[in-house]
């Protein structure tokens, strides 16, 4: 082996091992930064859990007002559009029902006879006298002596109109008993008795 | 003899360059070792002063404060999921609608 091969072998075994203890250290502090960056987060948890002991309520408290106002105020928007969809039934409905009188549609002449003989079942009445408004008051002056006859009662058209989209309300002469069966006053009472039941077809429930 | 000379004076350079590069891993392991231990320090330090502040009852409007602020990311995600509630009833089918009207009348109108 010539001097200068025996150079080059040297100076290549000195900078591998320059090289390897360079690295060595280097790795040995990148574990001993890793271990304090642990050290440093486990102190500062260990801090955090005492503080929390400490003040544990009051941060509850915090908690709880912000994320429960949240939850409430949450609950109430949903609430209030669940709300609204039954309003938009209901108004739906409604028009339906004025529609439905202001044309006679479906059936509508057949609907009043049927409110008037249910209110006069329900009171039990030998004489009624019945109020409608002024557009369904023309076909019950035709149809009352009929509707007397079929329900076996003796049944007097109030001649002052009543302020109602439809229906009838009907009274015995001394107004003691009184049966309210107008289109609004059904839909207000479907309205209170079946709102959870129009939720439920709604599918908002 | 002359080459035999100059290989001696090279491996006495190299083994210089090898302590040198010794003193340097030392260095670097013991700065590394200083800003441990600074860092590990700091934390100590920092956590007493909170402590005694804690027990003393003062110092707590930063966890407060940082309490608050989670409790408000919190408080966004709860109204964010109640906001998507309230845009699927807004999705409510026409059909559906539709049904509840037609139940709404069948309850209203006298069988």
């Amino acid at each position: 082996m010539s001097s200068i091969e025996l150079e080059a072998g040297l100076i290549e075994k000195a900078v591998e091992e320059r090289n390897a203890i360079l690295a060595k250290a280097e790795a040995r502090a990148e574990r001993i930064l890793e271990n304090a960056r642990q050290e440093e987060a486990r102190i500062r948890n260990d801090t955090e859990r005492h503080l929390r002991t400490i003040v544990g309520s009051e941060l509850r408290a915090v908690h709880d007002r912000i994320v429960g106002r949240a939850n409430l105020d949450g609950r109430k928007t949903v609430m209030e559009a669940k709300m609204e969809l039954l309003d938009d039934v209901f108004e739906s409905a409604r028009e339906k029902l004025e529609a439905m009188a202001k044309t006679g549609g479906g059936d509508y002449q057949e609907v009043v006879k049927k409110l008037v003989s249910e209110a006069a079942e329900a009171m039990g009445e030998e004489e009624l006298i019945v109020s409608s408004n002024e557009a369904d008051q023309g076909f019950l002056k035709k149809t009352l002596s009929e509707l007397s006859r079929e329900l076996g009662v003796s049944i007097k058209l109030d001649g002052e109109p009543l302020e109602t989209m439809g229906g009838v309300i009907v009274k015995n002469p001394k107004a003691t008993k009184v049966y309210y069966n107008t289109l609004e006053g059904r839909l207000i009472e479907a309205r209170q008795s079946k709102a959870s039941e129009v939720a439920e077809k709604l599918g908002v429930i | 003899m002359m080459d035999m000379e100059r290989v001696l004076s090279m491996g006495s350079r190299l083994q210089r360059l090898l302590v040198e590069a010794q003193a340097e891993a030392e260095q670097m392991v013991s700065e590394a070792q200083k800003q441990a231990d600074e860092m590990i320090d700091a934390a100590r330090t920092e956590s007493n002063r909170r402590r005694m502040r804690a027990q003393r009852g003062t110092g707590l409007e930063e966890m407060l404060s940082e309490e608050e602020k989670k409790a408000e990311k919190e408080a966004a995600k709860v109204s964010k999921e109640y906001e998507k509630q309230v845009e699927e009833l807004k999705k409510i089918p026409a059909e559906k609608t539709d049904s509840a009207v037609e139940f709404v009348l069948k309850e209203v109108l006298p069988e």
